[in-house]
């Protein structure tokens, strides 16, 4: 069985989404700074010239059972000064995807925003209802994802059986409102792609020790873009400082690596950092570490097919990879 | 909370009793002299001579201890450590202080144990300090080289 956790589609034009909002929205909407800026979330990582400008979508990959696609133009309402437009923008999306984009083979992401959790969770219940949807992508916020803030959007996911997938739109380390990068604002979009493994870790140290794993232990979390060959050593950091100052998160019971290793996934994109030296075999020793990499493809954005799963981390490994996110989307169900 | 810590002298024990306190030495259950109790500076853990290994002895508010001085971690001088009470498992966001004199922590890494028994607080590593029985007699403080069992884990 072959599961992508990680394909991204897109609309071409805003006015798609359009029928599926209030008209007087739709007027609002009607404009050339939004519409005209289709390909600046299109190209979804912020380096125009490597993708194109036409808003780029990839269908199912052909050879998987069960593919989770993520709509990242979406994602980019994390960069938004307008939160109200921002929920509206997003619901329609949610819409259109449910008539689009949902299939046998496939389902969608819902997404939420994280300026409005109550809102999101309403939505995350709504969509999960009527069923076709696969997972919850959240933004990521400027509030750190252990907040109860968000509590609404993670009792709904747990709730619903979907997992939250953490997915960069690109704007993160530059607009107000996204998360920002360490050591201030680059100067360049590939600089801040180079460094967004940054907003993983952070955002995993934040779910662990703020306790939303011991609040939820139901939740799965996907990080999904963001590399993984870091895993192993934030783990270790994890649990050395949680061994000296537990006191100052009693809420943290067990060791942090613990809920770390039953309830977050990571993506396999960008696959090649895990294989220079030999480092999946080296850092990924044991089969829970390995258990927790699940296949995401990233296609159309320089993604990795399953061949180079089996070509980089041999046969066997790649087996047990790009069957791990049966975790993750065994509860896909199709409208009738 | 207080935590003082102590200096590195080692005390010959054995030789150090107060005038017309109960003789020195060691009493037939094999329970060595220490000190006399109000020598015991509340949290201050004295290094003891017993049965020929370090023991550190200590007087808190919870009561009198003896511990050994190595931490189970990277071997860090527990006699050097301090003492404190702790916050217990909680619901998010939540502190619940507990345990007053009754902690006490490695120098080194800030790991904390149990007095009583000896074992990490919150199960945070596995190994555990020695901890000894120690009799109040009198005045007099007397400690056994024996170490207290621990309680067995339940098998995982």
């Amino acid at each position: 069985m072959i599961f992508d956790v990680d394909r991204h589609v897109a609309v071409q034009s805003y006015s798609e989404i359009f029928p599926f909002m209030e008209h007087s929205w739709q007027k609002h909407f009607e404009r050339k700074e939004f519409v005209g800026s289709i390909a600046e979330s299109s190209n979804h990582i912020r380096v125009s010239s490597r993708f194109g400008d036409a808003p780029e979508s990839a269908p199912a990959l052909v050879e998987a059972d069960h593919t989770l696609l993520v709509p990242h133009q979406a994602l980019t309402v994390n960069g938004w000064a307008d939160n109200v437009a921002a929920v509206v923008f997003v619901e329609a999306f949610n819409s259109f995807a449910a008539e689009n984009w949902v299939s046998e083979k496939s389902a969608p992401a819902i997404v939420v925003s994280a300026a409005d959790p109550e809102w999101s969770a309403r939505e995350i219940t709504r969509r999960a209802g009527d069923g076709g949807f696969g997972a919850v992508a959240l933004p990521l916020g400027a509030t750190l994802a252990g907040s109860k803030y968000y509590d609404p959007i993670y009792e709904a996911a747990s709730n619903a059986g979907l997992p939250i997938v953490f997915h960069f739109s690109g704007v993160e380390g530059f607009y107000d409102g996204a998360p920002g990068l360490g050591g201030g604002i680059h100067q360049t979009a590939f600089s801040r792609l180079v460094l967004l493994p940054q907003l993983a870790e952070s955002t995993i140290t934040s779910l662990a020790f703020e306790g939303v794993f011991e609040r939820f232990p139901q939740l799965r979390v996907v990080f999904s873009g963001f590399g993984f060959s870091w895993l192993p050593s934030l783990l270790w950091r994890l649990d050395r400082e949680w061994r000296t100052f537990r006191h100052d998160v009693p809420w943290v019971k067990r060791v942090p690596s613990e809920y770390v290793l039953e309830n977050v996934w990571l993506t396999t994109w960008p696959l090649q950092e895990a294989t220079m030296d030999d480092d999946w075999h080296r850092l990924f020793s044991t089969e829970t570490l390995r258990s927790r990499i699940v296949f995401g493809s990233h296609a159309p954005f320089d993604g990795d097919a399953p061949s180079d799963v089996v070509e980089q981390l041999g046969e066997t490994d790649a087996a047990l990879v790009l069957g791990n996110g049966a975790a993750l989307l065994p509860f896909v169900s199709v409208r009738a | 909370m207080t935590s003082e810590r102590l200096g590195s002298t080692v005390t010959a024990d054995a030789a150090a009793g107060a005038p017309g306190a109960v003789t020195p030495g060691v009493a037939d259950d094999g329970f060595e002299y220490i000190c006399e109790l109000d020598e015991l500076v509340p949290n201050k853990i004295r290094r003891s001579a017993v049965g020929g290994r370090e023991i550190g002895v200590v007087r808190t508010v919870a009561g009198v201890f003896a511990i050994g001085s190595s931490c189970p971690h990277q071997g860090g001088p527990m006699c050097d450590g301090a003492i404190k009470g702790t916050m217990e498992p909680s619901d998010r966001n939540e502190y619940v202080f507990a345990q007053e004199g009754e902690v006490v922590t490695c120098p080194w890494h800030g790991y904390e144990f149990e007095l009583k028994t000896g074992a990490s607080v919150g199960g945070a590593i596995l190994g555990r300090i020695g901890v000894y029985q120690v009799d109040v007699r009198g005045t007099a403080v007397f400690c056994s080289s024996k170490r207290i069992r621990p309680q067995r884990r339940r098998a995982e």
